[in-house]
């Protein structure tokens, strides 16, 4: 298991088991609040879903069994008991306990989750008393669930007749190092003088720290056939998970160790600070001891370190609603530059100038900051994915493996958020329908292993997500057939490849035959290629048949502050995201050419469809014979936007029209101008769709 | 005797006396490594170890080395280890006394 | 135990319970043409000039567009539009009246163009006739009840009806868009 993902559960479990103790708490004063129990079972239920997923499947057991009776609760078969409450506090302080060792059971939690469910079983009596209680996979944790490591102190001495019997303790230290990470220090003091040493006679002792998954007894196992003869002393360190910030002095190191005395350290301990100087100084103990000790000081701190990184990650929790207020407040205020620099340029005022200058630098510098902080890494959301692969691959029967690049790629995190269902649903598509079962593979002359590439990158202001398998990829003479079935297609005359490939974009192409269990569910690639436009982003899909396909998402940033042109039509102010905008050309309304499908506009060598925006806004709006075209890019193909004039580039502050307008077509948001009147944003593929001068491909 | 000969070979090159170390250096090349170590200490040249054909090597060996390296500098006179095999490094990092061999201080 | 309930009830009835008490409810009156309607004086938020209106284009004619509230993006209704009045021209007189309403859960600012705004009116329960069945200037699906008191005579408005989605995006054009340049 990854440890990405293991944090992210921790961070939620964290989270959630604050809401729960609330929840319990309220519970107690207001027993029969039903608002409060579904609290309690919703929050119960994603510990349970996360915990399954995340690999805490002891942990998710026992969350099941809570939320069956809370179930009960919430059905109105039980009501609320004191003791009910009391349970549930306890499920509360036992379910940090399992998060806290990563579901590993310990004999006291093991205690704890009988006692708990026990007395939990009396409120589910369709199970009865005979019930055993917990399901929870108790015999295996050791081996397969455990993430514990461990570690030991090993100190070997070896009798000095040990190479005798044929041993070398070499062998023994490599078994050592395929049980865990091994730091081994030799003590070569007694090494005596060449012309005095006996070749056959062992003069050296090791001091090993291990750290390792594995039992003592798998460590004592190793020195079975030297025991007898050898001096072999195993011991854990740092037995118990505290994680006080000091672990042990280096002096109560060697102190605890035997090799100084309670006397000489507080000695030592009066004379300086630095306690390995002095100890090394003083020549009481031989330096590789000091330097054994202060491994094991280190790697305590390493590993104590990396818990509580996984823990706290060295974040603080900030609610996204303050985060989104944060992000209003900033809209506002680069709102109100605008306006103090529209005052500065109308007064032509130079020193008003200046100070709104000025304020445009912090105003940015604040912006970039406020968006930092709603960015994350998309490497969460990629490790959530491989665990989907590796387990649906094997149910399938295929050999998969997904490789991804670039987990520490930024994105926003409203973007991210709404992510994920997409490429669940697309790296699905490739898991089922691209990669083959291994014997096709091997039969095409193939790895039998296939791959699922995730790669995030930037690119020019905009992140790139690719997902890509080496499948069989997909066949456009089927795809063209269905897209005929289906009524999908504009007369009988085949387009290329890569036009008939766009069509499994189309609403309702998704084909029964194509459904499968894993990939149904009726979703097709339209309600993708949806969601993906909403995130103002754009999808483009790659396939060479036999040897796989590749989709690319083209994402922006952040969704809370674009690059926009300004433009007006008819009275209105309009906003063009500048990210789709190619170029801006200066005409007239008599040298547009006219076409069965509408005016067309020649730019150098090609002829562009025009859509008039005035015509979208409404009201008879009037088409001026001077008018500007906005040359914009959607989906690879290119429009012209008739609009009245170009007022200029801004950075705008997008904001929602509110949820009864939000789903307008042709509009994606709203901004406020300098002067305070509102301008709507466009979103360019949905007014291209209204516009139905699509060249169907 | 060829394969013991072949595993420590004592050669003189310009000066320094480099002790080539083959393949299989364990127990039953002890007596033998002893001795070339003590001629090449002797012997009063720098002294070179060439590690770099070694495959396998036991406690024993490296009891010597060490033994030697001290006689070495209480004679002082230089002694080295290189080219050292990949193979060896990793068996005296196994071994705990990589970071000991390597670090002149310790001498 | 009584706590729980009043919490499981949801904020309107709350609030009618409260009222129910007291009795006593006040409106904000306007007018539309010469018809004087109210809507609770509690959902008011604010009564505010006309500025200037975005258009929303595909929206409702009777959905004038949107204007800036303090940085918030609020639809302004055309009521008499949505009455079959005809539509409202701006006059000095005329004003957007700023009410809160819940729609799917969801609390959301509405504006609601008016003439005029009227009055303030204190109202018993028991002097709120039912809203005649048909006649009336407004469909009486938008209407709670009449109050007729000596000269104060108006309609009490279904601000729950009126401002929901369905009424809200009702005539919505969903047609394609010509791309002839005329």
């Amino acid at each position: 298991m990854s440890l990405d993902l293991q944090a992210i559960f921790i961070e939620e479990a964290t989270y959630l088991l604050e809401d729960l103790e609330e929840a319990f708490l309220e519970l107690e004063s207001a027993p029969d609040d039903m608002e409060l129990v579904a609290r309690i079972f919703r929050a119960m239920h994603t510990i349970k879903g996360s915990g399954s997923m995340c690999s805490f499947p002891n942990l998710s057991a026992f969350t099941h069994e809570f939320e069956t009776a809370f179930d009960r609760v919430r059905n109105g078969d039980i009501k609320i008991t004191k003791e009910l409450i009391e349970i549930g506090l306890d499920s509360h302080g036992f379910i940090g306990r399992m998060v806290k060792t990563l579901d590993h059971v310990n004999p006291s939690l093991r205690e704890e989750s009988k006692n708990i469910l026990s007395r939990l079983h009396k409120y589910s009596p369709k199970e009865g008393a005979d019930n055993p209680g917990i399901e929870l996979d108790l015999s295996a944790p050791d081996e397969v669930v455990s993430l514990d490591w461990a570690h030991y102190r090993i100190r070997f001495t070896p009798n000095p007749g040990i190479f005798k019997y044929a041993i070398d303790p070499i062998t023994i230290f490599k078994s050592l190092a395929e049980l865990g990470e091994v730091c081994n220090v030799a003590y070569i003091k007694d090494i005596p003088d060449l012309f005095e040493i006996n070749e056959f006679a062992c003069y050296m002792s090791w001091e090993i720290i291990i750290s390792t998954q594995d039992s003592r007894d798998k460590l004592v196992e190793l020195f079975e056939f030297v025991e007898d003869d050898c001096e072999v002393n195993v011991e854990m360190i740092n037995q118990e998970n505290d994680f006080d910030d000091d672990y042990k002095r280096l002096g109560d190191i060697l102190l605890e160790r035997g090799d100084l005395t309670k006397e000489q350290v507080s000695q030592l301990f009066e004379k300086k600070p630095l306690v390995g100087e002095i100890i090394e100084e003083s020549g009481l103990v031989p330096k590789e001891k000091i330097d054994s000790a202060l491994l094991e000081q280190e790697l305590v701190r390493s590993d104590r370190e990396q818990k509580k990184q996984i823990v706290t990650n060295d974040s603080i929790r900030v609610s996204s609603a303050r985060l989104e207020m944060q992000m209003d407040l900033v809209g506002e205020l680069v709102i109100s530059l605008a306006s103090l620099h529209q005052l500065a340029v109308d007064r032509g005022d130079v020193k008003l100038n200046a100070i709104s200058e000025d304020l445009e630098h912090l105003v940015t510098s604040i912006r970039d900051n406020v968006l930092g902080i709603r960015m994350l890494p998309i490497g969460g959301t990629f490790s959530k994915f491989r665990r989907l692969v590796r387990d649906l691959s094997s149910e399938q029967g295929k050999q998969i493996e997904m490789v991804t690049y670039g987990a520490e790629t930024e994105l926003d995190k409203t973007v991210i958020d709404q992510l994920s269902d997409p490429l669940v649903h697309l790296i699905r598509n490739s898991l089922d329908h691209g990669i083959e079962l291994p014997e096709e593979r091997a039969a095409n002359g193939k790895t039998e292993k296939g791959f699922i590439t995730l790669t995030a990158k930037h690119s020019q202001g905009h992140v790139l997500i690719e997902i890509k398998d080496d499948g069989k990829g997909i066949d456009p003479d089927i795809i063209w057939k269905k897209s005929q079935e289906k009524s999908l297609t504009n007369g009988d005359e085949r387009p290329s490849d890569k036009e008939i490939l766009q069509y499994i974009f189309a609403p309702g192409f998704s084909t029964a035959e194509a459904i499968t269990n894993i990939s149904g569910r009726g979703v097709g690639m339209d309600v993708v290629k949806r969601s993906i436009e909403s995130l103002r982003g754009s999808i483009i899909l790659e396939s060479v048949l036999g040897e796989g396909t590749t989709i690319t998402l083209q994402l922006p940033l952040t969704l809370a502050i674009i690059e926009g042109l300004l433009v007006e039509v008819g009275n209105e102010s309009l906003v063009i995201p500048l990210a789709m905008v190619v170029e801006c050309v200066e005409t007239k309304k008599s040298q547009l050419e006219s076409s069965r499908k509408g005016q067309l506009i020649r730019v150098r060598n090609s002829l562009i469809p025009c859509l008039p925006l005035q015509n979208w806004l409404g009201n008879q709006t009037h088409i001026p014979e001077n008018i500007q075209i906005i040359i914009v890019n959607i989906d690879d193909e290119q429009y012209g936007l008739i609009v009245n004039d170009v007022i200029g580039q801004q950075q705008i502050v997008i904001k929602s029209l509110g949820s009864i307008y939000q789903s307008i077509e042709g509009v994606s948001g709203a901004t406020i101008l300098g002067d305070g009147a509102v301008a709507l944003i466009l979103d360019l593929p949905q007014i291209v769709k209204l516009f139905q001068v699509t060249e169907q491909v | 005797m060829s394969q013991l000969d072949n595993a420590c070979k004592l050669v003189d090159s310009n000066g320094v006396s480099i002790l080539t170390l083959k393949g299989k250096v364990k127990i039953t090349e002890a007596t033998c490594l002893k001795e070339l170590l003590i001629e090449a200490v002797n012997e009063g040249n720098p002294i070179r170890v060439d590690m770099s054909e070694l495959e396998d090597i036991d406690i024993t060996m490296i009891q010597l080395l060490f033994s030697a390296r001290n006689k070495a500098a209480t004679f002082d006179l230089e002694f080295n280890i290189f080219p050292i095999s990949v193979q060896t490094k990793e068996l005296l990092r196994t071994s705990g006394v990589l970071y000991e061999l390597f670090n002149p201080n310790n001498v | 135990m009584s706590e729980t309930n009043v919490e499981l009830i949801d904020k309107t009835s709350v609030e009618e319970s409260e009222e129910l008490e007291e009795s006593i409810v006040q409106y904000l009156t306007f007018c539309l043409q010469m018809h004087v309607v109210g809507v609770r004086l509690k959902s008011v938020k604010e009564v505010m000039g006309v500025k200037s209106i975005t258009t929303l284009p595909r929206t409702p004619k009777f959905v004038r567009g949107v204007i800036n509230l303090r940085g918030q993006i609020v639809p302004v209704i055309d009521l008499k539009l949505k009455f079959g009045m005809g539509i409202t021209d701006f006059t000095v007189d005329s004003c957007i009246i700023i009410v809160e309403v819940q729609i799917n859960d969801e609390a959301m600012i509405i504006g609601a163009l008016a003439d005029s705004v009227k009055d303030v009116i204190e109202l018993q329960e028991e002097n709120i006739d039912p809203a005649p069945k048909m006649g009336a200037a407004i469909d009486s699906k938008f209407i709670v009840g009449m109050s007729m008191q000596e000269n104060d005579f108006f309609t009490i408005l279904n601000t729950q009806v009126l401002f929901s989605i369905d009424e809200l995006m009702e005539g919505a054009d969903s047609g394609t868009v010509s791309a002839s340049v005329t």
